[in-house]
């Protein structure tokens, strides 16, 4: 099944220093709820792991994850994740778009507009639950990244 | 109405007697597939795929034989080295056992693990390993012939495209010069989603192999046993298994309606597992395996229908598109891929008709059975019905006075339809004029008016339809070659108590007092002393089975005329016992008595005992007959149902007010049980007219694979069925009976959606798909304000 | 991991020793083989399950064996003495509230526990108390009818909801 997920959110910090964390991927993924870098292959491509629950039915996939577009000047990336259920129960497939604007306040906005393709156990039986949950993951997110930003101007 | 021959305490035809199979199933004792349990038995559960087109490009057992308990993981791989990867499905195409190379739907069998036990064979096929190369699907029926779609079976010779078949009937040049010299035309292209009969029993096996004595027993949940026996004897002849070692148990079957004619892989799997271990293994289907595995219906129909001015129809066109999933395996007779589709010209009297199919291979699950009706009637009666409702919406005449105007009159009958049927008896104005009474069909007319005045939405929907079913007669129809006949076979014992076997099997139809009061009709001994045995293919007689309303046109018959062969033979005896000629003798239910002097008479049961005790000289002992009934024609049961809705024009709630059937099914054997059967028949009539279809997205997923999804309605979406008869004897059928219990699914849908879009008419909504939810009535509502 | 367990079941006391993981309706259906409680859906949703404990109707394929512990359950074996129909049993039979029998012993513990909540129901009640089991074959009018004749008879005999 496929999804499109458009999300924003607000943090105080500076575009910089969010733009800083969202091109690292070690910093960004570790705020992803069930998401881990376990090496780089390449250029802005990564392999981890991805676990997921919709309800009853889990997922663990071997993922893939690649920066395709890193564009500095504009702050933007576009960002794909392919995943392979490890148990064989399935794939998904994401590709995010993620902006960041400067806000008037010295603040930043960001906007991600997420295409996601999913296919087997989950999309069989989860597809209710897979707006709710990703809700539920985003808001996850963007608690884990504020939180993040935050401690990061602190030290600095 | 019932004008009963025999008392009550005989009860034969038109007694409402209650049921003989009953007490086993009120007090927990049916005897269910998952109830057999037998020594060292193994449990076996599929591996199955998640995409719903792939390339399989390895298969890890390790991991699951590694589980303690689990005992082999079989592939397609190990299937091949005795050729039974594959299996020839009814309509000569051929279906997958299980995959060497490539998964074709979502949800198909990969493998299987068998384990000691359930929950372990669960974990074992957690564990294996599979990994798949996905590939894009096929899921648009009509892309799945576009110029450059992937070629789904290019394991078949000559398979240049995804096309499967063409079919068509009737005269297309002339009924397109009828249509375009027409005075109205209407037109309409209508689909009727795949849907899932669900019923409530999932399907399942317990298959048994004993390598010393080489037979094999098979407890399973099937429609008709005796074909699954032939079929086991041609697909797994050549590893030694063959007929007469092979019986095959249909225990109680918890619900079928045509989901347990096919055969499907998991069966052929248990019985190879069995066939290699020697020990029994179990199968048992859990729901989500259920609902994305077979499925009926799925026609996209381009329906034309034809009319002079003043509303005579003069010709029906329909072009129609099926979407077969990855193979043909419909559950038709062999020489009808369409099913009676050809029914689609319907109740009314017109010359012209011209109907076609193409049938495409998509990636979903392959199927094709019934869902309560007779081969693929519902989507015949549906196109028609929508269609003559358009018609008359187009005129601005009323639906019931076109299709009064447009019937087939009483005497017409026996009626050649365009279509090549010849239509047995009917006498459809009675019919419809009573349902029309029932429900008050003026005054609801008058309410609508004056509620549409008040800008409130309510809708009158009317199906006259009629339905095809008891097939069939031996020079057109057969499954594998096999002719659809159908048996019974009676004992009467010395004290005058009977046994009797049949080649149908009850799912719920009430088959064990039905037949009994058939015999009780013909013989006079008492329905409650006569015992009903099917199911069983070592002590059954042979027959086709049960589904498409097949049992009482044909085992029924089969019955009544076994008992009539008896009946002779006791009149001989009856004759040597009170000393006169057969030709004195004269027949009154359950006794012979001499004409002019019926002091002088022998009843049944002294005949019987006779018949082991004081046997006429030179005759052959014993009480006995076997009949294998070989219909002439077809039964052509036929109804009238008016549906009153009311939708909500904010929210798109439809609310069904009131729902009146009239059946006409001939001769009626049980009142009660024929009731009975309307009504569930009426609730999975609404079930697809209004919540129940199978959803699939782009990449193939199927969205509502559990109960969750997949709406069955409840006591709540049911609503309270009124029902009534007309009775036009069958002129064919010994007993003057028809087939009844898929007429209401048959005839339902149409007077459900007719109502609603009627309701909808004065926004200028002229068709909606069903199943009609309040989400697409809501929209459709948004789009036409 | 292995529990045991110690509960009542139509009346007789059991002990055994159970998986954590193991589903009640298979306690009693393998274990305890009173095969009459049916599985239908995995999911909560047909009722084929459907059995009392303590009283109360619950499913039994999404209800623990271990947390059946200490319980009292009653299957529809357990609802009358054998060789006699209790009143809701004999209205299932008279009203042809059955076809195939695979959702009847569900159906019929489902109403017990309605009966008893409820002695006099609407038949709008009757609908929605029921409406947690699926019966595919009858349509659910003649189960309604048994309900309603169930829950005269027994309000005449004073008849102990099981």
């Amino acid at each position: 099944m496929k999804a499109q997920l458009e999300k924003s959110f607000e943090v105080p910090q500076g575009t910089e220093l969010v733009w800083e964390h969202l091109i690292d991927p070690n910093k960004v993924m570790d705020c992803v709820p069930g998401v881990s870098i376990d090496e780089q292959v390449g250029e802005n491509h990564y392999k981890g792991k991805v676990g997921m629950k919709f309800g009853p039915i889990g997922a663990k996939y071997d993922a893939d994850i690649h920066y395709k577009e890193v564009d500095a000047d504009n702050h933007k990336i576009i960002l794909t994740g392919n995943g392979v259920d490890v148990k064989g129960n399935g794939n998904a497939e994401m590709t995010m778009t993620m902006n960041i604007n400067k806000k008037e306040d010295g603040g930043s906005k960001l906007d991600a507009v997420m295409d996601v393709t999913i296919n087997g156990k989950i999309a069989q039986f989860g597809s209710r639950l897979i707006t709710t949950v990703s809700n539920q993951l985003f808001k996850q997110f963007v608690s884990n990244f504020s939180k993040k930003l935050a401690a990061a101007e602190a030290a600095a | 109405m019932f004008n009963c021959k025999t008392s009550a305490e005989v009860g034969g035809m038109g007694h409402s007697v209650k049921r003989k199979e009953d007490a086993r199933f009120l007090h927990g004792k049916g005897n269910y597939v998952d109830d057999v349990k037998l020594p060292g038995m193994l449990h076996m559960v599929m591996v199955r795929s998640p995409y719903a087109y792939a390339k399989i490009k390895n298969i890890n057992k390790e991991k699951a034989l590694a589980i303690d308990g689990v005992l082999a993981v079989i592939t397609g791989e190990d299937l091949a080295q005795y050729n039974l990867h594959w299996m020839p499905t009814l309509l000569s195409d051929t279906q997958m056992v299980l995959p060497t190379d490539t998964v074709m739907h979502q949800a198909q069998e990969v493998c299987a693990v068998i384990a000691t036990d359930r929950y372990v064979a669960v974990d074992g096929a957690e564990a294996v390993e599979v990994d798949y190369e996905p590939m894009d699907p096929i899921v648009d029926p009509f892309k799945a012939l576009d110029e450059g779609a992937p070629l789904l079976r290019p394991d078949k010779e000559n398979q240049k495209d995804n096309h499967i078949y063409h079919w068509e009937r009737g005269d297309r040049e002339k009924t397109d010069k009828v249509i375009a010299d027409a005075d109205v035309v209407v037109t309409e292209r209508i689909h009727l989603p795949r849907i899932h009969v669900a019923s409530i029993e999932t399907c399942g096996c317990v298959a048994s192999y004993d390598k010393d004595t080489e037979k094999l027993l098979v407890y399973l949940t099937t429609q008709a046993p005796h074909a699954i026996r032939t079929v086991v004897a041609l697909v797994a002849g050549h590893v030694g298994l063959s007929e007469e070692k092979i019986r095959i148990i249909s225990p109680d079957i918890g619900g079928g309606f045509g989901g347990k004619v096919p055969v499907y892989p998991a069966y052929v799997v248990a019985i190879a597992a069995t066939f290699l271990i020697g020990k029994p293994v179990k199968w048992i289907e859990d729901r989500s395996e259920n609902l994305v595995n077979g499925f009926a219906r799925d026609y996209h129909m381009d329906c034309t229908l034809a009319a002079d001015k003043n509303g005579k129809i003069q010709a029906f066109k329909v072009k129609t598109l099926a979407d077969h999933g990855y193979t043909d395996s419909s559950a038709n007779p062999s020489k009808f891929p369409t099913g009676m589709f050809s029914i689609c010209t319907g109740s009314y009297d017109y010359e012209h008709a011209f109907a076609e199919l193409d049938a495409v291979y998509t990636n979903k699950a392959p199927g094709g059975v019934a869902y309560r009706c007779s081969f693929r009637v519902t989507e015949a009666v549906h196109a028609i019905e929508r269609m003559v409702d358009k018609l008359a919406h187009k005129l601005g005449k009323d639906p019931a006075m076109l299709r009064l105007q447009n019937f087939i009159k009483k005497d017409q009958f026996p009626y050649s339809s365009p279509l090549g049927w010849s239509y047995d008896s009917g006498d459809y104005e009675a019919t419809l004029k009573k349902a029309m009474e029932m429900i008050g069909y003026d005054d609801y007319k008058k309410e609508q008016a004056e509620k549409r005045k008040e800008g409130k939405l309510m809708g009158i929907g009317i199906s006259t339809f009629t339905e095809v079913v008891g097939a069939g007669p031996s020079k057109d129809f057969d499954i594998l070659g096999i002719a659809m006949f159908d048996s019974a076979e009676i004992r009467v014992h010395p004290t005058g108590k009977a046994l009797a076997r049949f080649g149908t099997k009850s799912q719920g139809q009430g088959h064990e007092t039905t037949y009994a009061q058939i015999l009780a009709e013909e013989l006079g001994i008492p329905y409650s002393d006569i015992e009903i045995e099917e199911g069983d293919t070592d002590t059954a007689p042979y027959g086709l089975g049960t589904y498409a309303s097949r049992s009482t046109p044909t085992a029924g018959a089969a019955a009544a005329v076994a008992a009539r062969k008896l009946r002779d033979k006791g009149k001989k005896i009856a004759a040597y016992l009170l000393e006169v000629s057969e030709e004195d003798l004269e027949w009154e239910v359950g006794k012979y008595f001499v004409k002019g002097a019926p002091e002088k008479s022998k009843t049944i049961q002294e005949v019987v005992f006779a018949a082991y005790t004081n046997i006429p000289p030179g005759m052959e002992p014993g009480f006995e007959a076997t009949h294998y009934y070989d219909p002439p024609n077809l039964t052509f049961p036929n109804g009238a149902y008016i549906c009153v809705v009311e939708v909500e024009k904010e929210t798109g709630a439809i609310d069904v007010k009131r729902f009146v059937a009239i059946d006409d099914c001939g001769n009626i054997i049980n009142p009660m049980i024929v009731e009975g059967q309307v009504h569930g028949g009426l609730t999975q009539g609404i079930a697809p007219a209004m919540y129940e279809a199978i959803e699939y997205d782009d990449e193939g997923n199927v969205l509502n694979g559990t109960l969750m999804d997949y709406l069955v309605p409840t006591a709540v979406e049911s609503p309270h069925w009124e029902t009534g008869h007309t009775i036009t004897p069958s002129p064919h059928h010994p007993l003057g009976a028809k087939g009844v219990a898929e007429s209401p699914t048959v005839g339902a849908p149409p007077a459900i959606a007719n109502a609603i879009i009627d309701a909808l008419t004065p926004l200028g909504i002229e068709h909606l798909d069903i199943p009609i939810t309040p989400a697409k009535v809501w929209e459709a509502i948004q789009a036409h304000s | 991991m292995k529990h045991e367990i110690t509960l009542k079941i139509n009346g007789e006391t059991v002990t055994a020793e159970v998986d954590s993981r193991l589903l009640l309706v298979h306690f009693i259906r393998e274990h305890m083989e009173l095969t009459g409680t049916h599985i239908g859906c995995d999911t909560s949703n047909c009722g084929a399950c459907t059995i009392l404990l303590d009283g109360k109707s619950i499913k039994s394929c999404t209800y623990l064996a271990v947390r059946a512990d200490g319980s009292e359950i009653t299957t529809i074996e357990g609802v009358a003495e054998e060789g006699s129909n209790h009143p809701i049993q004999q209205a299932f039979h008279d009203q042809h509230g059955l076809h195939c029998g695979f959702c009847t012993p569900g159906m019929i513990m489902r109403s017990l526990d309605l009966l008893k909540n409820n002695p006099d129901p609407t038949d709008e009640e009757i609908r929605w108390g029921i409406s947690g089991n699926l019966c595919r074959c009858t349509g659910y009018n003649n189960i309604v009818k048994a309900v309603k004749q169930a829950a005269k008879e027994m309000q005449q005999e004073k008849q102990p909801a099981v």
